[in-house]
């Protein structure tokens, strides 16, 4: 085989196998054995080799490349290199098995340009990818000089001083090479991959057949150059491979980090939902547009009764009566026109637990343009929450309605003892002097005895009116109640004179209790009244004064506006505080110890009632220890009042 | 029960609000004899107590105003002198009266004739 073929056969054998699998460098060697047991010449077997390495490093797969380059260490590429890439270069170019001093010329110089490269080289492999880098024009210059500059020193420092003075000239052809790499990293490893190829074969052509820079130089410079372009070729290419496979890296640590963040959020969204069917209370999304369910958690299911692949892409109006839906879809779209949460209670018809109550609080999920997206619901299923609480509420109104009756039901009980102590005083009185009587009449005759009889018959008389008035106030109580209480009025009464004459009725009353009495009646006063029952309330307020008045002055007052007619009945007694004022005009309720003020308590409820019964209005004022008044107003003519209302 | 007061002793104090009672009291208790002085509440009953001679019963009602039967019957049993006076309370109201430890007897109202009679007699002879 001619050097030629071996060379072409080698790249080609270099390309398939780039093409056809990972292979690697253990192939290579295998290769390169079985060629060397074919030709029977170590050389050609290097040159084979060298071709086949040549034809592999640009159409080899990256991970390839990455595998034989990227994941050696340093050394080992200087090792490589230096030791035995360059060498066998020789070898191949010299066509003999090199000297030793050969070798190590060599050697030291592919060394020195590693030495020199590599920072140059990792530089590069550390910069972000082409696509991603941003530069300023005066950065591209600098860039661009700084490679030139390195190319300058490589050139100077690997064959500058080493080179015979006659081979000097040929330094002008390396300075191609420092554009190159600096346009491969660029425009990219595709396009730098292509024209290292297209540069190698022309070199490679043009030394065998001796043309364009590498003619009229003597062998051994031809070679050198030879050399050195390989060396340059191998070694850029490395350098683009080397950065590809960073980007590769970056992006398969970016793929790595989407992945990570996918199953992050994969994870939460796990979580979430776990959250979300585990909660007890229904939680449902509508979609804001449509108002149908787009979804819905465990407890939903179970409240309306069913599957959520039924309920989901449905509306309310799918599931629950017009009526409902109607109020659902109403407070949805008043909480979407809100923008903010809203807490409602409604009741729902569940397929599943028939009639339930329920308090939902809608809030919307606001998309990115700001509109509404979602309307999210969270309801809780209070109708046990409620029931109870209506229970108690029942419970609280039952005891007070019981505590209401048992309260008066001991008032009623108190004013009927009351009232049977009442009765029994003057029954008692009627009892002894009837008896007494019977006793007196058996006697014999006498004028002390007559005048006894006459005094007891007196008595019996007064006691039976007092009976009397007590039974007509319990009478009028009970008319009160029964809504029945009647006045029976009369057409222009001189007032003063039934206010003055009742008054002088009942002196010896007040008299008895020590009370001076001061009226101050004004003269002439004509009213539509009815008499009895103006005499009774007069009476019930003297008897009240002389019971409270504890022997203070006691004072009446009647005066006109022209409009209505005036009472004032004051005492200087023993007055009322403002709970005792509150309760005064209540039945059967006592303002004092019936042990100390005996009496039915009934005066100032019918008084009222009488006031009220002329279209008129009672008003008391008191303090304690500083007595009371007690104020009556009604119209002149209440029938005439009443005709106008 | 207090001792009983001495024979010679023949007045009797009425302390009762209604006018009515009082009068048929004193008259009832004037025909069998004895000397009779009314007051027609508690107050008015202490102040008449030192003017007169010492009565042999006290009749007490127990509902007066101004100062009521249970009010005085305190007051009496804190006063050396009046103290040892035996009291019979004339009430309408029972039960409560029945529980009233300074009274020495009991006269239910409506008042029976011969009750009242027994009464004084235990006490005034």
């Amino acid at each position: 085989m001619d050097d030629a073929s071996l060379i072409l056969s080698g790249i080609a054998l270099g390309v398939l196998l780039a093409r056809g699998g990972k292979i690697g460098l253990p192939a290579l060697a295998g290769l390169a054995l079985m060629l060397y047991l074919l030709d029977r010449t170590l050389i050609g077997a290097a040159h084979l080799t060298i071709s086949a390495v040549l034809g592999w490093l640009p159409f080899s797969r990256p991970e390839e490349r990455r595998e034989f380059f990227c994941r050696q260490k340093p050394t080992f590429e200087l090792l490589f290199f230096s030791l035995l890439l360059i060498p066998m270069l020789t070898v191949v170019i010299t066509e003999r098995i090199p000297t030793l001093e050969v070798w190590f010329t060599h050697s030291i110089r592919a060394a020195l340009a590693m030495v020199i490269f590599t920072p140059l080289t990792y530089l590069v492999i550390k910069r972000p990818a082409p696509a991603q880098r941003k530069m300023g024009t005066g950065r591209k210059i600098l860039r661009t000089g700084l490679w030139i500059g390195a190319s300058a020193i490589i050139i100077l420092a690997a064959f500058g001083p080493l080179l015979p003075e006659q081979y000097r000239s040929t330094r002008l052809a390396f300075t191609l090479f420092p554009i190159l790499i600096s346009s491969a990293i660029l425009f990219g490893p595709l396009q730098h991959s292509i024209n290292l190829i297209v540069i190698s074969l022309l070199s490679l052509v043009g030394y065998g057949m001796g043309y364009g820079p590498f003619q009229g130089e003597a062998p051994e410079a031809r070679r050198l150059l030879v050399e050195l372009l390989t060396l340059t070729l191998g070694w850029t290419t490395w350098i683009i491979n080397a950065q590809k496979q960073e980007a590769l890296a970056v992006e398969a640590g970016l793929e790595k980090t989407v992945n990570e963040r996918t199953d992050a959020l994969r994870g939460s969204e796990t979580f979430l939902n776990a959250v979300l069917e585990n909660i007890p209370d229904m939680i449902f999304v509508k979609d804001a547009r449509t108002l149908k369910f787009v979804r819905f958690n465990r407890a939903g299911e179970e409240l309306i009764g069913r599957p959520r692949s039924e309920m989901l892409g449905k509306s309310d109006y799918d599931f629950f009566p017009k009526e409902q839906a109607d109020h659902f879809t109403t407070s949805d779209r008043s909480v979407l026109a809100s923008g903010g949460t809203q807490e409602v209670e409604e009741r729902i018809s569940t397929q599943a637990q028939g009639e339930r109550w329920l308090r939902t609080k809608k809030m919307p999920i606001i998309g990115s343009e700001g509109e509404p997206q979602f309307i999210v619901g969270i309801s809780e299923d209070i109708t046990v929450k409620r029931e109870a609480e209506h229970h108690r509420f029942r419970l609280i109104e039952e005891e007070a309605a019981r505590r209401e009756a048992e309260k008066n039901l001991a008032l009623r009980n108190e004013f009927l003892a009351v009232a049977a102590h009442e009765l029994r005083t003057p029954v008692s009185a009627l009892k002894l002097g009837t008896e007494l009587g019977l006793k007196l009449l058996g006697l014999p005759e006498s004028e002390e005895h007559r005048a006894q009889l006459r005094e007891l018959l007196q008595m019996a008389c007064d006691e039976s009116l007092q009976l009397q008035r007590l039974t007509e106030n319990l009478v009028d109580v009970s008319r009160i109640h029964e809504g029945r209480f009647q006045v029976h009025f009369q057409r222009n009464t001189d007032l003063s004179t039934l206010i003055e004459k009742q008054i002088d009725q009942l002196r010896p009353l007040l008299e008895e209790a020590h009370c001076p009495i001061h009226a101050e009646i004004t003269p002439g006063i004509r009213a539509t009244v009815d008499p009895d029952r103006i005499r009774h309330l007069l009476e019930h307020l003297l008897q009240n004064a002389a019971k409270f008045g504890q022997g203070t002055p006691v004072e009446v007052r009647l005066r006109s506006n022209g409009a209505q007619w005036t009472m004032e009945v004051s005492d200087q007694g023993i007055g009322m505080d403002a709970d005792t004022l509150s309760r005064l005009f209540h039945p059967f309720e006592r303002a004092t110890s019936y042990r100390n003020f005996p009496g039915l308590g009934l005066g100032l409820f019918i008084s009222r009632e009488i006031i009220a019964a002329h279209g008129g209005n009672t008003c008391v004022e008191g303090e304690p220890g500083h007595g009371a008044r007690f104020i009556f107003s009604a119209p002149l003519d209440p029938l005439q009042v009443e005709k106008i209302a | 029960m207090a001792e009983a007061t001495p024979h010679r002793c023949r007045t009797i104090l009425i302390v009762e609000d209604d006018a009515a009672i009082r009068t048929a009291l004193q008259l009832a208790l004037e025909m069998e004899g004895y000397h009779v002085k009314s007051a027609s509440n508690g107050k008015e009953a202490l102040e008449l107590l030192p003017r007169i001679e010492t009565p042999c019963l006290i009749l007490l009602d127990l509902m007066m105003p101004i100062m009521n039967g249970w009010e005085f019957a305190t007051a009496l049993r804190k006063d050396m002198v009046l103290a040892p006076i035996p009291v019979a309370l004339v009430t309408a109201y029972s039960e409560e009266a029945t529980q009233f430890e300074e009274a020495q007897a009991l006269i239910k109202k409506p008042v029976d004739l011969d009750l009242l009679y027994q009464v004084v007699r235990k006490f005034c002879g």
